[in-house]
Formats: C-alpha cells, structure tokens, sequence
C-alpha cells in the first residue's frame, strides 16, 4: 500500500514515503532493499512560512521503532541513518563466480545511485520545498519495518536557533 | 539455492583475487577546465572563501579486483570554488580557515565548500558509461554572528563512455561542468544572500 504521513509545524510540512514494497525500490534503485533490510523513505519538506528559513540536516532525521523512547536525546534503540550507503555493497555483494565484475560493476552503481537520490543538507527559504530520500540499517528484513516505525526529525530556524520537531507515525 | 550462495561468493573472490595480478595503484589527475557561467547577477557583498586543507586534500579512492585508483580532486575543486564565488560576489578573499576569515572585518560573508563524497561506477561492457556523483555542501555564514544564513548541498554528475580514449577526462569535466552550472545557479537563486 503506497501512502504520504504527514507533520505539519510553524509552517513546515513534512512528507514522508516509505518504500516498503520491493517492486518500488527495485525500480528505484535496481535493488530489493525490504529483502536486504534497508528502510528507503521519500520525504519532502515544504516550507510554507512567512519569513523564516529552516536548516533541513540528514543527521535530525531518526527511525524509532515501535515502543522505543522517543526522546530526540535518546539512543539506544533507533535505527541508524546509513551514512555511507556503503552496506549496499555488502548486501549486493558478488554472486556467482562468472558474473562477480559484473555484480561488482552492479553494486558500484547502485550505491552511486543511492548516493545521487540522497536527501541534501540545506536551508529552506519561505515557499521552497525540497525532496530526497533517506536511507536507514537495519530494518527487519523481508517485512513492512514501517507499520512499527515513527520518523522524527527537528528543523532548525537559521535566525532565531529556535527547534521545530517533527514526529510522524508510518504506520498506515 | 542458499547453500549455493556461500560456494559462488568464494568461486567469486577466488576469481577476482586472480584476475588482480598484484594490488596496483594508480593515480589519475583531474585536469577541468573551468566552465564557461552565464552572465548573471553579481550580488553587492564582501564575501571570504575559505579554501581549507581538507578541500586542498580532498582525493576520491576508487578499488576494483584489487586495483586502486586515486584521483586527487583538491585543485580542482578549490579553482571551481574560486571561479564560482568571483562570479557571484562583489568582493571575494581567500582564507585557509574559518578563524582566519572572520579577521576579515569589512567582509560580511563568509563561503564554505566542503566536499562530501564521490562515487564513480565502471560498467563491465565498453559501450556502457562510466558514471560519476560528486556531492559538494555549501555554507554560508554571516562574519559578524557566525550564523548559517544558506546552506546547499550540490549533487553533480558527468559520464563518458567507457570505449572512448581517456574517458576519466571527459567524465571529470562533465562532473566539474555540472557542479560549477549547479552552484552558480544555486547561489543566484538563494535569497538569503541577496
């Protein structure tokens, strides 16, 4: 089931995609990453806000399991960020021995590929939007790891310093 | 076919460790030339671009079937910063930190590249591409408070074909083409530096 959650704060809106359906993340990213137990997310930020800019940074997006703490200062229980993509690799890894440099080939592509799709570090001007997507591992490998799953993020105001936090269930 | 898996990966490696005739390193240089930019708006600020060691060393490691290959993109990529900062500011110094830069007393900006990462895939067959993705963030802080006022974080890209001669040239150049075009425009466009 294909479905947007959506936060809404200070006139931010945050939309998230999970792509929790391998035949989606297969024509993304010529990779069955809900097999691998990789979390892919679509999300969206829109900033809707007269006047102030927001700081959008991968590194405030976290994936809480369901029943974890949801402290964004808590860390024991939240699935990390990929911050290399370079567990693609691994989980591609080199297959039958007369395809291996043509897997090796496939691998680099696909983690250039992730890479290239990636959610970017920015400030958010009032009326702009921005999109990409954020990768998370572990996920339980072959289930829907979203019907269990809170995303939370904080979006800094450049001027003021001043937080606004984001906690959307993807459960649908 | 699980039980299988285990006996290709190691037919797989005992491959590659033979076609790797011995660990070889080379280094490849990338040689851009900087790109012609449109003719936009050159906003009415005092910037300083800070062109740190990290930028100067930034080289991208690229290892396949035991070979390695260098390519040392610091130069580059200061010259591109350069480039694109002259054509987008009024006034625009060099410093080699951000402390430095903040002794700039008459400067109001200052412009941070910094390199992010790079990824480079080489298909097998030659009339494939080789591709390559160069992320370069971009921050701009006020010199007076130290606050972020922009940052951007610019995905660029370039191809060659893999039969073509020294495809690393054209590849390199199609990167640095799209990176200078990305940032210019990005610059142009963000408001909080108008």
């Amino acid at each position: 089931m294909l479905g947007f959650e959506l936060g809404r704060e200070s006139g931010v809106e945050v939309a998230v995609d999970p792509f929790v359906e391998s035949g989606r993340t297969e024509t993304y990213f010529d990779l069955d990453a809900v097999a691998n137990g990789i979390a892919i997310l679509h999300v969206r930020v829109s900033n809707q806000s007269t006047g102030k800019t927001f700081l959008v940074e991968k590194a405030n997006f976290k994936l809480i399991p369901k029943g974890a703490d949801t402290d964004l200062s808590g860390d024991g229980q939240k699935i990390e960020r990929s911050k290399a993509v370079g567990e693609v690799l691994v989980v591609v890894g080199p297959g039958p021995a007369l395809v291996g440099l043509a897997m090796m080939s496939k691998s680099t592509e696909i983690e250039r590929n992730l890479i290239a799709k990636e959610l970017p570090d920015q400030t958010l001007s009032p009326g702009q939007s921005m999109e990409g997507f954020i990768y998370f591992t572990p996920v339980e490998k072959g289930k829907d790891w979203s019907r269990t799953a809170t995303l939370i993020t904080s979006l800094t105001e450049t001027k003021t310093h001043q937080s606004t936090d984001f906690s959307i269930p993807l459960s649908h | 076919m699980k039980a299988y898996r285990p006996i290709n990966q190691i037919l797989s490696a005992v491959l590659l460790l033979a076609l790797a005739t011995g660990c070889v390193t080379y280094v490849r240089t990338v040689a851009v030339q900087q790109p012609v930019l449109p003719q936009g708006q050159v906003l009415p600020r005092h910037a300083v671009l800070v062109l740190d060691q990290s930028l100067a060393d930034y080289q991208y490691v690229f290892k396949a079937s035991g070979n390695t290959v260098i390519y040392p993109c610091g130069p580059a990529l200061q010259n591109y910063a350069r480039q694109v900062a002259k054509k987008c500011f009024q006034q625009v110094d060099e410093a080699p930190s951000i402390e430095k830069a903040v002794a700039f007393a008459s400067a109001d900006l200052i412009l941070i590249p910094r390199p992010v990462k790079c990824d480079m895939s080489v298909p097998v067959w030659a009339w494939e591409n080789v591709n390559m993705t160069m992320v370069v963030e971009w921050t701009a802080k006020d010199r007076a408070s130290q606050n972020t006022l922009w940052l951007k974080t610019i995905t660029a890209t370039g191809s060659a074909a893999k039969n073509m001669g020294r495809s690393d040239l054209v590849m390199n150049q199609n990167v640095f083409d799209d990176l200078s075009l990305k940032t210019y425009n990005a610059i142009q466009e963000a408001p909080e530096l108008k």
